[in-house]
Formats: C-alpha cells, sequence, structure tokens
C-alpha cells in the first residue's frame, strides 16, 4: 500500500508542475499591462518604471516564473497588484467560506444522493426509479444561479427564514449548501444507481440472498459496498464541479469567498491574485483526486497490487 | 430495410423511452422557435414601454414584462436563437476538434498521444466554468469569445472517447484485415475505427450541449458573456436578478426555459445511450 501511495504521489509532480506552468503562461496572455493599470490613466513612464521594477514585471519570464514557485513553497504568492497587500492574506480568510460550503454541499449530496442512487436501483423499473431519476435528471439541468435566486426569492424574501446574502452563522450554508450541491446530488444518484443495479447482477449477492442475509444486509453490506469504489471516483472528479459552482453561487449569495474574488480579480486583470487561485483551485482538485486514488486503492486489492488502473477513470457524462 | 437492423433494433429502444422522445419533441420545437422565433412572438421582443414595466403575468403579457416594459415571453422566444446557437456552435466545434484528435492521437500512440493526453489531464483539473472564465478572462467579455470557451473546455471528453475507442478497436480482427488487405491509414480510420465509437459520441454530444447552455448562461449571468441589453436567457436572468424582491417572475420565467432545455437535451442523451448501448436491453 506505501509503494502504491508513493507511485501516486511521485505521479503527481509532473502534472502539478505542468499545471502551474500553464497557469502561469495563460495568465501573461490576458491583455493588458498590469503596471499601466496599477498606476493609473495619467500616470508618468516613470511612475509605470517604478511599479514594474517593484514587482519584477520586466524580468524575463522564466525568473518570473521560478520567483512564483519559489514564492509557493514559503506560502508567499505575491502581492495582489490590484490593492496592494499579499496575495495569501486576501485569499486565507476567504478559503474558509469555500471550504465550508463545499464540504456542507458535499455532505448534504453524498447523503441524498447515494439514498436516491440505492432506492432507484432496488426498485428499478418501478415508481420510486421513476421519481429519483427524475429528481436526478433535473438536478444536473438547473442552473446553479437560478436555483439559488429561486430559493432567495422564497425563503429569504417572501418568507424570511433565511438571511438573503452573507455568512454570519452556520444557517446562512442552508440555501447556498443546496444550490451548490444540487448537481453533485444528482451526478452521484445516478453514477450510484447504475453501479448499484450493475452490483446486484453478481453472483455473490445470489450468494448473499441464498445463504439467509436479509435484504437490507444484502444490499446495505453487500452491493453498496461494492459499488462505492466507482461512485468514489465519481465524487473526486465532481470537486472541481463543485469548485467551478462555488463562482457562481458565491455571487448570487454575495458571499466573500475565493470563487467571487477570482471574477472580481480578472475583471481587474489582478495577475497575482489570478495565478495564485487558479493554481489553488487545481492543487485542491488534484489533491481530492488524489486522495481518491488512494481510497480507492484500500477498497480494491486489485489496483494496489496490479500497480495503476485507476489512471483513467470514467468521465461521467 | 432488414427487419433486424441496428437501426430498427435501436429505433425499437428509443421507443419505448417515452422521457427522450416527449425530450425530443421539445427540442425540435425549440429549433423551430430558434428559426422563426421573432416572428411567432406576439410583441417585438426590442419594444420599450416604460408605462409598463415589471409587470406580473397576465393574459397580455404571458410571461410578464421586464424592466424596460418588454414582453418576456417574446424576448425568451427571441433569445433562443442566440442561446441554442452559442452552445450548438461550442459544442460542434469541441466535437470535430476532440474527434480528430483522439483518432490521430490513438492511432498514432507514441510520444504525440502521451502528450495529447497529458495535456486533456491538465484541461480536466480544472474545473469547467473557471477554466472557461480565464479562457474569458485573455479573450475579453463577449459572446463569441464565449463560445471558443466553452468549445475549448469541451474538447477533451470527445478526444478521451474517440482515443479510447480507437485503442480498443484498433487491435480488432477486422481492423487487422482491413490494413492486411492494403486499406490506407486514414480509411481504416475514418470507414472503419469512427463509426465503431459514434455511438458514444452521440450521447456525449448530446449531453455536452446541456452543459454548453449551462455553461454559456452562467458566463452572461457573471457578466462574461452576452451583454445585459441582448435577447438572450442567462443575460435576461442576470439582468432580472435586480429585481427579484419586486418583479420575481423576470428571473423565474428565462431559469425555467434555460433549465428545460437542457433537461431536454440530458434526457435525449439518456435516452439514447440506453437505445444504443447492448448492455442496456
Amino acid at each position: 500500500m506505501l509503494r502504491y501511495f508513493f507511485k501516486r504521489l511521485l505521479q503527481m509532480i509532473p502534472l502539478l508542475v505542468v499545471v502551474s506552468f500553464l497557469i502561469f503562461m495563460f495568465i501573461r496572455m490576458i491583455p493588458g499591462d498590469p503596471a499601466r493599470l496599477l498606476a493609473g490613466q495619467d500616470a508618468t513612464v516613470e511612475e509605470i518604471e517604478k511599479i514594474q521594477r517593484l514587482y519584477g514585471l520586466n524580468d524575463p519570464l522564466f525568473v518570473q516564473y521560478g520567483r512564483y514557485i519559489a514564492g509557493l513553497f514559503s506560502g508567499d504568492m505575491g502581492t495582489s497588484l490590484r490593492t496592494g497587500r499579499p496575495v495569501a492574506d486576501m485569499l486565507l480568510p476567504r478559503y474558509s467560506a469555500t471550504f465550508t460550503l463545499a464540504l456542507t454541499s458535499m455532505g448534504w449530496a453524498l447523503l441524498i444522493g447515494l439514498t436516491i442512487g440505492v432506492v432507484t436501483a432496488v426498485f428499478r423499473g418501478r415508481w420510486p426509479d421513476y421519481i429519483g431519476m427524475l429528481v436526478a435528471v433535473a438536478g444536473i439541468s438547473v442552473p446553479g444561479f437560478w436555483m439559488g435566486l429561486v430559493l432567495i426569492q422564497r425563503f429569504a424574501v417572501e418568507m424570511p427564514i433565511f438571511a438573503v446574502t452573507g455568512l454570519r452563522s452556520m444557517k446562512d450554508f442552508v440555501l447556498p449548501s443546496i444550490t451548490l450541491g444540487a448537481g453533485i446530488m444528482a451526478m452521484i444518484a445516478r453514477n450510484s444507481r447504475s453501479e448499484m443495479s450493475e452490483t446486484m447482477r453478481h453472483d455473490y449477492i445470489r450468494t448473499a440472498r441464498a445463504k439467509g442475509l436479509s435484504e437490507p444486509e444484502v444490499i446495505l453490506k453487500h452491493a453498496l459496498r461494492n459499488s462505492m469504489v466507482q461512485v468514489m471516483t465519481i465524487i473526486g472528479l465532481q470537486f472541481g464541479f463543485l469548485l467551478g459552482g462555488s463562482v457562481v453561487v458565491e455571487r448570487v449569495f454575495g458571499i466573500a469567498g475565493l470563487g467571487g474574488l477570482l471574477v472580481d480579480s480578472i475583471f481587474f486583470r489582478d495577475y497575482t491574485v489570478i495565478q495564485a487561485e487558479l493554481t489553488i483551485f487545481a492543487f485542491l482538485f488534484i489533491m481530492v483526486n488524489l486522495l481518491v486514488d488512494l481510497m480507492y486503492g484500500l477498497l480494491n486489492p486489485k489496483i494496489r497490487y496490479g500497480g495503476g488502473g485507476a489512471d483513467e477513470p470514467e468521465q461521467p457524462v | 430495410m432488414n427487419r433486424n437492423s441496428p437501426f430498427r433494433e435501436f429505433l425499437r429502444k428509443f421507443w419505448r423511452r417515452k422521457t427522450a422522445i416527449i425530450a425530443l419533441i421539445f427540442i425540435l420545437m425549440m429549433f423551430f422557435i430558434a428559426v422563426f422565433g421573432a416572428s411567432l412572438a406576439p410583441y417585438d421582443p426590442k419594444t420599450y414601454e416604460y408605462s409598463n414595466t415589471l409587470q406580473p403575468p397576465s393574459s397580455a403579457h404571458l410571461f410578464g414584462t421586464d424592466e424596460f416594459g418588454r414582453d418576456i415571453y417574446s424576448r425568451i422566444l427571441a433569445g433562443a436563437r442566440l442561446s441554442l446557437s452559442v452552445s450548438l456552435s461550442a459544442v460542434t466545434f469541441s466535437a470535430v476538434f476532440g474527434t480528430v484528435l483522439g483518432l490521430i492521437s490513438g492511432y498514432i500512440g507514441g510520444l504525440f498521444d502521451n502528450i495529447v493526453m497529458r495535456v486533456c489531464d491538465t484541461m480536466f483539473a480544472f474545473p469547467d466554468i473557471i477554466l472557461a472564465i480565464a479562457i474569458v478572462a485573455i479573450l475579453g467579455p463577449g459572446l463569441q469569445n464565449v463560445i471558443i470557451a466553452v468549445a475549448v473546455f469541451g474538447i477533451p471528453s470527445f478526444a478521451r472517447i474517440m482515443r479510447g475507442a480507437m485503442l480498443a478497436l484498433k487491435q480488432s480482427l477486422y481492423v487487422e484485415a482491413a490494413r492486411s488487405i492494403g486499406v490506407k491509414s486514414s480509411r481504416i480510420i475514418f470507414v472503419h475505427i469512427f463509426p465503431g465509437a459514434f455511438s458514444t459520441m452521440l450521447v456525449n454530444y448530446s449531453m455536452r450541449i446541456g452543459t454548453a447552455i449551462l455553461a454559456a448562461a452562467s458566463l452572461s449571468f457573471l457578466g462574461l458573456g452576452a451583454k445585459p441589453t441582448d435577447d438572450e436567457w442567462g443575460a435576461m436572468l442576470s439582468v432580472g436578478r435586480n429585481y427579484l424582491g419586486t418583479a420575481p417572475h423576470a428571473v423565474l420565467f428565462p431559469g425555467l426555459v434555460i433549465m428545460l432545455t437542457v433537461l431536454a437535451f440530458n434526457l435525449l442523451g439518456d435516452g439514447l445511450r440506453d437505445a444504443l448501448d447492448p448492455k442496456y436491453k
């Protein structure tokens, strides 16, 4: 297991290097001179040059890239071109809001999604199946920002149960989490249903029934556990969806999180912040998938000893 | 036609999926609206009527009016063209580009394949919408750039499917047979291997359109896509949001139409998959 762990960890390094380099190059392609932007409309040439020197904007690209990577390792993500504050200080307080939101969304999505998946698989072809699948397909079809607005209108404006915007207490996470989690819930429901239906056809399920296990035992202990391997992969991939969705959901609910900051930074061409945010998003996504891969190995001995195998998880469509 | 031909079999299975049939009818209706929408609209979607702003739905204005007194129902009809053409052109672009890339990558293998697949991995490492936002950040806001952004992030999924099929079919007996009688590589790729992956591609295509509509609407909502004055569903929602407290219908109906359209493409995709996949009987 340890060997598998280190192998996966090593495989991550080239991906991280490529990703960070792409982000770095990507950011440089954004049109507009940040020094000019920072100096203001009627800045003199000297002022612009001073800013360029201050932030090292005139150095060769590879020097800038080197500085950026070296900075990352020491926790220094540069200085925001817009506010002049260290990027790390700007991101830190926003990080917890986005992270909590992602976690609560994933939590309820997993709970409800798995339940729907199991119920629909067990009642395949009967009415609970149809209702469950309709809920699931609606979940992947609903535009997150619209759902958020409708929820605000119903439960914050018409019936003032929740706050319209902002995060002051855990209660304020309810509406944003529902909005953000809906799509993931649907994905999990659809995937666990098809996995469960597949698993239920196996011989060992028949054996479990034949040896007199009760139906709940067969479903939960045998079928669900074996289906979880695939469902885990989906969860890893969907984590990215969650981060992406947070951009929109934070906008709708006026949450001061990473996503909202990203959009603002794009409008202001705040290079350093965009760069740091994209790096964090990519890093988080890769880490979560590494974690999923490891759990995958833990759940499935075939992968642990076969070397690889989990490299190409099936893309959910 | 042969009674047991695969196409007949497909039609028979597809017909059994009532939801997919309904979805198909809905989509065809949407295409019809996209083409003739402006002439079907009861009002001119561009006419301002300041004495009649933000009116709730009534018999005169089915979906109510917006902040300029424009008829929302008419704007939605007119907006079908923009909203559908953005997503259709984006997904078609990713399908064509991704397919060619996947075919070549899978057929040649080696270093080229490795590079292409690593790039795809990297793109998968970014959440779709964030990748799109980043692309729009470089190109600047606007619908045309939204199409490019949505098209680019769709490429890897098509490339992967095609490459997977290519790797599986390259080793198959009939491809080997074709090669041994001297069929050209390009002919093997497009005539013998491509059709083998066609059904999976079709399903992905339908599902991707749903995703693309959502992505384009989200970008417009964030102010990165359509202009607020455009008749585009996402942009209508984005503007309507400012009047949420007093005129919820300005948000409700455009969103409902987006959702139903995406739902239809997803249901169609589900139906196609079930009808095309031999695993589902």
